[in-house]
């Protein structure tokens, strides 16, 4: 198992991304023993809550919008971790705050605006997502939209 | 990690093989020195050989990784990449039961015996 921690500088919180290598069935397979790795994170994002554990068979389950197939298992894990950061905003705030503070106001709210409504679709995912954390690569295709929309 | 037991119904014992995933610096690939993070499986066991020679661990670090010296498959005398970690461990495990003649598949690969039961 591979735990990487996170350090969050503007609230010296530390985050946790652990890669687990499992061996047994998966609920969409076909009843067929399979070793396969699971990648989960303590990240919230924005909304407060959580990421689905996602499910990587190979190099093609990649985070949402991370380009596919990946290179090898570090371009793999990397490209996660990438994503639950950029989810979770981690120093936008801080960006945002030592800029000049009328504008990034503005532009924060509207920003958060954009934001709340990704969270809805969120929403969606992660309905899907507690229901059946195997069913990651579902829950993926909703989480890589709204990645696209915080992205900007 | 996970652990991947082995029966041998002719001598009645089982071994097993641990196969883990980690997240560290890697000696032969931080040639760069800029300490960056590799992940990746190791593979290995205490188990020897029937020649009595230790089995040695295996580092992978991407699906195109084939056994026998990065060129082909074990099982399948393939020269493709593996399709899923499932098929990449399969046949890790394959080559660690059943070991391999020198040059299999015209791999290059040393002989090795077979797992000792």
């Amino acid at each position: 198992m591979a735990t990487v921690q996170i350090f969050h500088e503007e609230d010296g919180s530390t985050s946790t991304v652990t890669v687990s290598l499992q061996n047994g069935l998966l609920s969409d397979s076909l009843m067929e023993n399979e070793s396969y790795l699971t990648i989960s994170t303590s990240i919230r994002k924005v909304d407060g809550t959580v990421f689905p554990t996602y499910v990587i068979r190979d190099l093609t389950d990649v985070a949402p919008g991370a380009s596919s197939p990946a290179v090898n298992f570090t371009t793999l894990v990397n490209g996660y971790i990438e994503y639950f950061v950029s989810q979770a905003e981690f120093g936008q705030s801080s960006s945002s705050s030592s800029s000049s503070d009328g504008n990034s106001e503005s532009s924060s709210s509207s920003s958060d605006g954009n934001s709340e409504s990704s969270s809805s679709s969120d929403g969606n995912s992660e309905s899907s997502s507690s229901s059946s954390d195997g069913n990651s690569e579902s829950s993926s295709s909703s989480d890589g939209n709204s990645e696209s929309s915080s992205s900007s | 990690m996970a652990t991947y037991r082995i029966y041998d119904e002719t001598a009645g014992s089982t071994k097993s093989v641990s196969v883990d995933f980690l997240g560290n610096i890697l000696a032969s690939s931080d040639l760069a020195f800029a300490s960056d993070l590799s992940y990746y499986f190791r593979i290995k066991t205490t188990v020897r050989d029937t020649d009595g020679n230790t089995i040695p661990e295996t580092v992978v670090l991407s699906l195109d990784e084939l056994v026998l010296n990065g060129v082909k498959q074990r099982r399948t005398d393939t020269a493709a990449a593996y399709t899923s970690i499932d098929d990449m461990i399969q046949d890790y495990l394959y080559d660690f039961v059943n070991g391999h003649s020198a040059n299999q598949h015209s791999s290059g690969v040393a002989y090795r015996a077979p797992m000792a039961f």
